[in-house]
């Protein structure tokens, strides 16, 4: 569903992305890992078209994001964003139900849709609580709501973008958030792309993993693969112990 | 936190109840107190060209061609100033974003006081709102660019290089007076206190046509302006072209706080203070904010209006001294209630 073909973009004479062709099929939980500074954002601003490429292109569905009408691309991919922040005191059933902007539907069917949503991702009881006054795991979930009711009406497979989703979360929520992304793949086919922190939550949850270090995307593979002492060393600077738990899984100390 | 909210129909019912009431009373009362009945009569009559009102000729032109326009200029002024302040608000995602306090009202001023005192009397009318609305344009891009931040808008980038565009403008409209004919000159101070006075039905009717369209325009945008509260980027991701919704409500915000500029001066924080209190009442939702606050603006302004006329009497107050007395207070109350997000 998402096709990036060996893109290149340069800001300032300086490289923030540079890729090979990298594929992301619906139901798949693809994360992508770096260093600091490495340009994971960057990568979600191409294809979200916040920059443009200056070769190369990003397909998505088959077809060139920059190609697509801004309206049906948002109707089919979207993103979590890692900031909170919303102005005003808007409740959290409004907020989730700011996902029905790019929708086309009859003001009677946004009461069910936004409820339905919000039980998925167990925010209901928070409805008519004010959307600043929940924690930090509680508004990531309403988000994700709102994300859900932005893709309620997509073509096909929508693509969820989150970036860094868990960088302010607890170990609880930061679990909960990605498991209810995880789910999404395995049942509604959905199509994820995670720019990651915690390694060992792109281990635990991902079914592909693209490695970028200065720019440029310098290893894809699956996390049991290429997870390693040493590539983690290469561009992290700190040589973990991988502990094997069984075939699929492990951790990094 | 758990929030309670009205149902709109019937705050909007309670505010067209007011609005009514203050109509009644801004057209019979007055330093001449006249009988209701017979005063609507009469502008029945002014309509209709019947004469069925029994009120003395003197009378009827109090009513007809003084209160009246005075009444309808109020109510438009004060609405189309709280939609203003209430999409102002939205566009720089800040609750303390005031036409009158970032200083767009101020650089309106500032074009129609050259247009009054550069330009020959009978050109000065017809151009005055539109050297107006260049004033309130440049200024609203200018503060615009000045907050903007990668963080987002700075609050206080945005306070002070209002008070600094306020207090540049006003130098140069001190200037301009310096400089002024004598005609110039009472048209300037009449006009900078911030007055109903000058009610006429020719800008009754530009009030009115301003209104209708930029308020036609507002609410096709009331759900891009939710969206831009949980962020700019995330309303990009919701299919919203962000800079052309920026650039289309900075133009229609300069027309409108323009037009009410030339009309009656600067009256100051109604676009301030109207959308909080209906933000208390029915919540931030722009698509029931922007109605309910023009209601709330016409019904304040007319409120205002009529105490200003009646506190002093037969003297009467500049309504702009009216507002600006409650409006100030309400202010600093806001900047307590902000203090940590604008340090």
């Amino acid at each position: 569903m998402l096709a990036i073909d060996q893109i290149n973009f340069k800001l300032n004479g300086k490289t923030l992305a540079e890729t090979p062709r990298l594929n992301l099929t619906s139901g798949q939980f693809i994360s992508v890992l770096g260093p600091n500074g490495a340009g994971k954002s960057s990568l979600v601003k191409l294809i979200t078209q916040e920059w443009k490429p200056q070769t190369g292109q990003i397909l998505f569905q088959g077809k060139d994001v920059a190609a697509w009408n801004k309206t049906q691309l948002a109707r089919n991919l979207g993103v979590l964003p890692q900031a909170n922040r919303v102005e005003f005191p808007f409740t959290a059933f409004e907020v989730a139900s700011i996902g029905t902007t790019p929708l086309s539907i009859s003001k009677k069917e946004i009461p069910d849709l936004v409820k339905i949503n919000m039980l998925k991702t167990d925010t209901w009881h928070l409805k008519d609580q004010t959307f600043s006054s929940l924690s930090g795991g509680e508004k990531q979930r309403v988000q994700l709501a709102r994300v859900l009711i932005q893709l309620s009406q997509a073509n096909a497979q929508p693509l969820l973008l989150l970036d860094e989703p868990t960088s302010a979360q607890d170990l609880g929520h930061q679990h909960h958030i990605l498991k209810l992304v995880r789910d999404l793949c395995i049942n509604a086919d959905f199509g994820v792309l995670a720019v990651l922190h915690d390694l060992n939550l792109a281990g635990r949850y991902s079914d592909y993993c693209w490695v970028i270090n200065q720019g440029k995307t310098v290893m894809t593979g699956k996390p049991e693969d290429i997870l390693t002492p040493t590539l983690i060393e290469q561009y992290w600077h700190y040589r973990p112990q991988r502990i094997e738990h069984d075939q699929h899984s492990f951790a990094l100390l | 936190m758990t929030v309670r909210r009205y149902s709109y129909h019937q705050v909007s019912v309670v505010l067209l109840v007011l609005l009514m009431v203050g109509m009644f009373l801004s057209i019979t009362k007055g330093p001449m107190s006249l009988p209701m009945g017979q005063s609507l009569l009469a502008i029945w009559d002014g309509i209709w060209g019947s004469e069925l009102n029994q009120l003395a000729e003197y009378q009827q032109v109090v009513v007809v061609d003084l209160r009246l326009p005075r009444t309808l200029l109020a109510m438009l002024v004060g609405a189309l100033m709280a939609v203003s302040g209430a999409v102002t608000q939205g566009l720089f995602r800040n609750p303390l974003a005031d036409p009158g306090i970032i200083g767009i009202s101020m650089g309106a001023a500032l074009g129609a006081a050259f247009s009054i005192v550069l330009l020959p009397v009978f050109l000065a009318s017809l151009v005055t709102p539109v050297a107006a609305f260049f004033g309130a344009l440049v200024t609203t891009l200018f503060m615009y660019k000045m907050a903007q931040s990668p963080a987002g808008t700075s609050v206080l980038i945005l306070l002070l290089a209002g008070v600094a565009m306020t207090a540049f403008s006003g130098a140069i409209i001190g200037f301009l007076t310096y400089i002024a004919d004598e005609q110039s000159l009472r048209d300037l101070t009449l006009w900078n206190m911030g007055t109903l006075n000058g009610a006429t039905f020719i800008w009754v009717g530009l009030l009115a046509i301003t209104f209708v369209v930029v308020f036609y325009f507002y609410l096709r945008d009331a759900n891009s302006l939710n969206a831009l509260a949980i962020g700019e980027p995330e309303a990009r991701h919701l299919g919203i072209d962000v800079e052309k919704l920026k650039m289309r409500l900075i133009i229609l915000t300069a027309i409108g706080v323009a037009v009410c500029v030339s009309a009656t001066g600067i009256i100051g924080f109604l676009g301030l203070v109207v959308p909080h209190l209906v933000r208390l009442v029915i919540g931030p939702d722009h698509r029931l904010l922007l109605p309910l606050s023009a209601l709330t603006g016409a019904v304040l302004l007319l409120i205002a209006d009529i105490s200003a006329r009646l506190l002093m009497a037969p003297a009467e107050l500049p309504v702009g001294l009216m507002t600006t007395l409650f409006g100030a207070p309400f202010f600093a109350m806001l900047i307590i209630q902000q203090r940590k997000q604008l340090f």
